[in-house]
């Protein structure tokens, strides 16, 4: 799969992410396929698992930034919200999402491990 | 089992179809009553049959008593009139003996057949009879109406006794021509006296003397011989009232039926222990006047006599019948009582359901139970979490269940807890009928991983055995955290309340004083006024009362200010040049430090200068801030006042505004209420005002959407740091000539980084990897550190100015950036204050950019990190940098 296709499938923000990557199209290809399968997506789920807050803020915003970089608008939004609920002292809430945001975000990487 | 227990008491989510066992049992009642019907109606048929065979056996056992009775008492009369035939012969041979006359044989053996006669009629009076006697050929006593010509030796009677002496012969049964009446002929003859004693026997019987008493009532009895011809009848109708002919055609109707079911199915047949007549029963049959009935036919071959007795079928079933409708009702009874029952079990069992349901909706609201006996000082679970079973392991004393409270209980509450719920205090609250009391605690939830408050209620009724209390566990957190919460705010309230009334009457006490001051002062100078002449001195007391009426004007004006919500609420944007409206406003103040013999200046750090924003409070705000440190500083202080703006986008550029001193400092526990109304520092008595400026700075800068932050020391000094979100003009401003030099730098970004060293403090790899690819395509070197901490000490380590700029991530594992800012300015290097750090935050709010530049961050940039500002920024703090360097040697 090339990039371009990925805007048709993915709520990305190819344009803004490439001119903060200074338009190294190689170079942004390259970090979205690291998300694909970066670590910290692991240590997510492994907080939503263990119903640990603590890990699920520090996690979700890692994810957040690297979202944020990356240009993933939803999961970037879905992760400030998943941030937000926590600090906000309403983890049950966050927990609750924590599903459907894992759902979104695996469908995501998933489809960033197809580029080319 | 616990579960067991629960199930009982609460039911649980399987519960929930309640009702299928009772259905079952309802069900099962169903089949079971089912069943008995079957069994029944088969009892019934069983029965039936057995009454019908009995009723065959006995219809069969008559008939062949009746055959028999009369074939017996046929055999009678033959022997009979074989006894009198054979005394006669002995009178006629006695007689011929004694050489008696034929005339008087002949009236010896008339008296003979008439005194036999005499006795049969005695000994059957239901039977008619006719004796004659035949001697010599001649009749003795000749029937009336005998035919002129009569030869009794040409009668079949005649010729069969003659041909069989000594024993009475019977003959089929005839019709009598004479009489058309049926006659059964007996005839006994002595050929050796030719003599023949011959008697007519009229069986047809009135309905007044029935042959037997054993045919029961709606039976009818028939005695035929083979050719159909009725020898016998008693039964359901009169017979006399039919015509002979009739009642044989029915008799040979009768007969030939039968005939036909004999050889023919449904029939049955059945013989009495020692007799040789054939019985037959018929279990149906229907003749013309007699429908459905059944018949009994027996056949007695030494006399060719048939016996048949019909009775109507439905009185063979008479009884089974009054079974069969008692047995009826029985049954009906029975459904209607099991319909009834069944219809209260349902009814039952909805309410009970509806009580489970009910119940389960209360246990459910308590996260576990515990039924506590505290005479033996047992317990059990009738509900319980996980975890806190696990806490309870296999205890199943009530000291091995507090041993598990005091794990998870928090420990100032155990003492209250352990009191409380001890076996004494359950005991005491069950003798005295205390049914429900309870308290708040807090205990640790493995959910959450923190303590939580529970109410823990100690529960007794009668229902419970007399020695038993429950203790329920209720998770209450967000009640108890809110009403935790409630109770601050009101003691808070009331904290405040009191405060404020205090402050008020300070500020009223001070107001009296305040105001009064320059009012006495206006009035006495107005009085010497009157006394002066020369206009010098005129003018001289009328610029004292104007200072003073603008003292007095500056206390009206804080205090119409607070008093206006109006401008609480609302803000004026407007255009305006920052920089030149700042300084034609803060123009006084540097007249003002003349005055006082203080140090004033104005710094800017900007590149846009044409902003828009509410300038009017901007103005009250500095004004309220220098004025302080004016008055709150001593001849010979500093005060400044920088201006510093922290770009990112022009949407979201904020300004910072540092108004720092060297004054007299403040107390810590008045910095703790800096911004409450009428709240002034005492420490130096001379200063007049309300109390009231700091709380319309704190209430102006909220209301811009900034941040303010103090920072004071007793006599070192205070800053004060507000940061507030001002909109970028269009329109360019040139930098004023005073800040050109500080302004200058960006012009080649891209090629800043080109040969600088990069410090980069990131705790996620992959946004350390970008941010590495991105200064290395910029030909700059990084330097990596995965958190606060390694930065700090990887700038320790490194040589002096050998790090041209900081990028600290602000959340980090060990040490969050702004503490490691702090550190690294604190640093005994050359470099420790001018190296550029630049705050890489995700969130851009104006606490956070004040707490960056609270930490001696040069700079902020928020994620996403958009590297073309970040190379903007770079550039020009390393710009300034090298400016602020060159200055310093300059002035060396």
């Amino acid at each position: 799969m090339q990039l371009e296709d990925l805007g048709t499938k993915l709520d990305i923000d190819i344009t803004g992410a490439l001119a903060r990557f200074s338009g190294v199209k190689p170079l942004y290809v390259k970090y979205l396929k690291r998300f694909a399968v970066d670590p910290t997506f692991t240590a997510y789920e492994a907080a939503v698992s263990a119903q640990d807050p603590k890990g699920l803020e520090e996690s979700a915003h890692a994810l957040k930034g690297i979202c944020g970089n990356l240009g993933l608008t939803s999961l970037y939004q879905a992760y400030s919200r998943q941030v937000a609920l926590v600090r906000a002292g309403d983890s049950a809430a966050a927990f609750s999402e924590a599903d459907a945001v894992i759902h979104a975000a695996r469908q995501c990487r998933q489809l960033l491990a197809e580029l080319a | 089992m616990p579960n067991r227990a629960l199930n009982a008491y609460f039911g649980s989510r399987r519960q929930h179809k309640a009702l299928r066992p009772r259905r079952f049992f309802s069900s099962y009642g169903a089949a079971m009553f089912i069943v008995f019907i079957v069994f029944s109606i088969i009892a019934l048929l069983l029965l039936r049959n057995s009454m019908l065979n009995a009723s065959r056996d006995a219809g069969l056992q008559l008939t062949q008593r009746i055959s028999f009775a009369a074939v017996s008492e046929a055999r009678k009369e033959q022997d009979f009139i074989t006894l009198i035939a054979n005394f006669a012969g002995q009178r006629i041979q006695i007689m011929r003996d004694v050489k008696r006359t034929p005339a008087e044989i002949e009236l010896q053996l008339s008296e003979i057949v008439s005194n036999a006669q005499k006795s049969v009629e005695e000994m059957f009076p239901q039977l008619s009879f006719v004796f004659y006697v035949v001697y010599q050929g001649k009749m003795l006593n000749a029937v009336p109406k005998l035919q002129q010509g009569y030869d009794p030796a040409a009668r079949p009677w005649y010729q069969q006794a003659m041909a069989q002496p000594g024993r009475a012969v019977m003959l089929d049964p005839y019709i009598d021509a004479l009489t058309d009446r049926l006659v059964l002929t007996m005839a006994a003859g002595l050929p050796q006296y030719d003599f023949v004693l011959a008697c007519d026997i009229y069986t047809e019987l009135s309905g007044e003397q029935p042959l037997t008493s054993a045919i029961p009532s709606g039976y009818s009895a028939y005695i035929t011989d083979v050719n159909g011809n009725v020898i016998f009848y008693q039964g359901a109708f009169d017979a006399a009232a039919i015509d002979p002919s009739e009642m044989r055609r029915r008799a040979l109707a009768l007969h030939q039926t039968a005939a036909e079911h004999i050889s023919g199915p449904g029939s049955s047949c059945g013989s009495e222990a020692g007799s040789d007549s054939a019985c037959y029963f018929i279990e149906r049959i229907s003749m013309e006047n007699e429908p459905d009935r059944a018949a009994y036919y027996c056949h007695d071959p030494q006399t060719n006599w048939i016996t048949m007795i019909t009775a109507p079928a439905d009185l063979m079933l008479k009884d089974f019948n009054y079974i069969v409708c008692i047995f009826g009702a029985m049954i009906i009874g029975f459904a209607l009582l099991e319909a009834w029952m069944l219809l209260r079990e349902y009814r039952f069992s909805r309410q009970i359901a509806s009580g489970n349901e009910a119940l389960k909706v209360l246990g459910n609201t308590f996260r576990d139970i515990v039924r506590v006996n505290f005479r033996t000082g047992s317990f059990s679970l009738l509900k319980s979490s996980p975890y806190f079973k696990e806490q309870l392991g296999s205890a199943a004393v009530y000291g091995g269940f507090m041993q598990a409270m005091q794990k998870i209980i928090k420990p100032e509450h155990w003492q209250e807890f352990a009191r409380e719920y001890s076996l004494q205090n359950l005991e005491h609250l069950a003798v005295n009928y205390i049914r429900d009391t309870g308290h708040d605690f807090l205990i640790f939830e493995d959910h959450s991983g923190k303590y939580v408050w529970f109410n823990v209620r100690i529960l007794f009724d009668e229902s419970l055995d007399v020695n038993e209390s429950l203790i329920s566990f209720k998770q209450v957190d967000a009640e108890k955290l809110k009403e935790i919460e409630e109770h601050q705010l009101l003691k808070d309230t009331l904290a405040i309340s009191k405060r404020n009334e205090k402050a008020k009457n300070a500020f009223f006490a001070n107001m009296s004083h305040d105001m009064r001051t320059p009012l006495n002062g206006i009035l006495g100078l107005c009085q010497l006024a009157e006394h002066k002449k020369s206009a010098k001195e005129l003018s001289d007391i009328i610029d004292r009362i104007n200072t003073t009426s603008c003292q007095l004007l500056l206390l009206v004006d804080d205090i119409l200010e607070v008093s206006r919500p109006e401008m609480k609420q609302s803000l004026t944007q407007g255009p305006f040049d920052l920089r030149s409206f700042i300084d034609s406003n803060l123009d006084v103040f540097r007249v003002m430090a003349e005055q006082m013999d203080r140090v004033f200046t104005i710094s800017y750090d900007i590149v846009h200068s044409r902003v828009a924003g509410d300038s009017q409070k901007l103005r009250q705000i500095l004004n309220n801030l220098i004025s302080n440190s004016f008055k709150y500083s001593l001849p010979g202080c500093h005060i400044s006042c920088l201006i510093k703006e922290v770009y990112e986008q022009e949407v979201n550029t904020k300004f910072i505004f540092e108004i720092k001193d060297d004054g007299i400092g403040m107390a810590p526990e008045f910095i703790k209420e800096v911004f409450t109304p009428y709240a002034r520092e005492e420490r130096k008595k001379e200063v007049v005002g309300t109390g009231l400026g700091l709380s319309i700075v704190k209430s102006f800068v909220s209301l811009m959407g900034g941040d303010i932050q103090v920072h004071s020391e007793v006599n070192v000094g205070t800053v004060f740091t507000i940061t507030l979100p001002l909109q970028l003009q269009h329109e360019p401003v040139q930098p004023a000539p005073a800040a050109a030099a500080e302004e200058e730098p960006c012009a080649d970004a891209a090629q800043t980084l080109a040969g600088m060293t990069v410090l980069i403090a990131e705790d996620n790899e992959l946004n350390m990897d970008i941010a590495c690819d991105m200064l290395e395509l910029r030909n700059a070197a990084v330097l990596k550190a995965w958190d606060g901490q390694e930065a700090v000490e990887m700038f320790e380590k490194s040589q002096p100015f050998s790090i041209d700029v900081i990028l600290m991530d602000m959340r980090m594992p060990k040490l969050d950036g702004c503490h490691a800012a702090m550190r690294i300015r604190a640093l005994k290097r050359p470099d420790a204050q001018s190296v550029p750090i630049i705050a890489v935050t995700a969130n851009a709010f104006a606490e956070d950019i004040a707490a960056t530049h609270a930490a001696g961050m040069n700079a902020h940039v928020s994620k996403p990190i958009d590297f073309a500002i970040v190379e903007k920024t770079i550039a020009r703090l390393t710009a300034q940098r090298r400016s602020r360097t060159e200055n310093k040697n300059n002035k060396r």
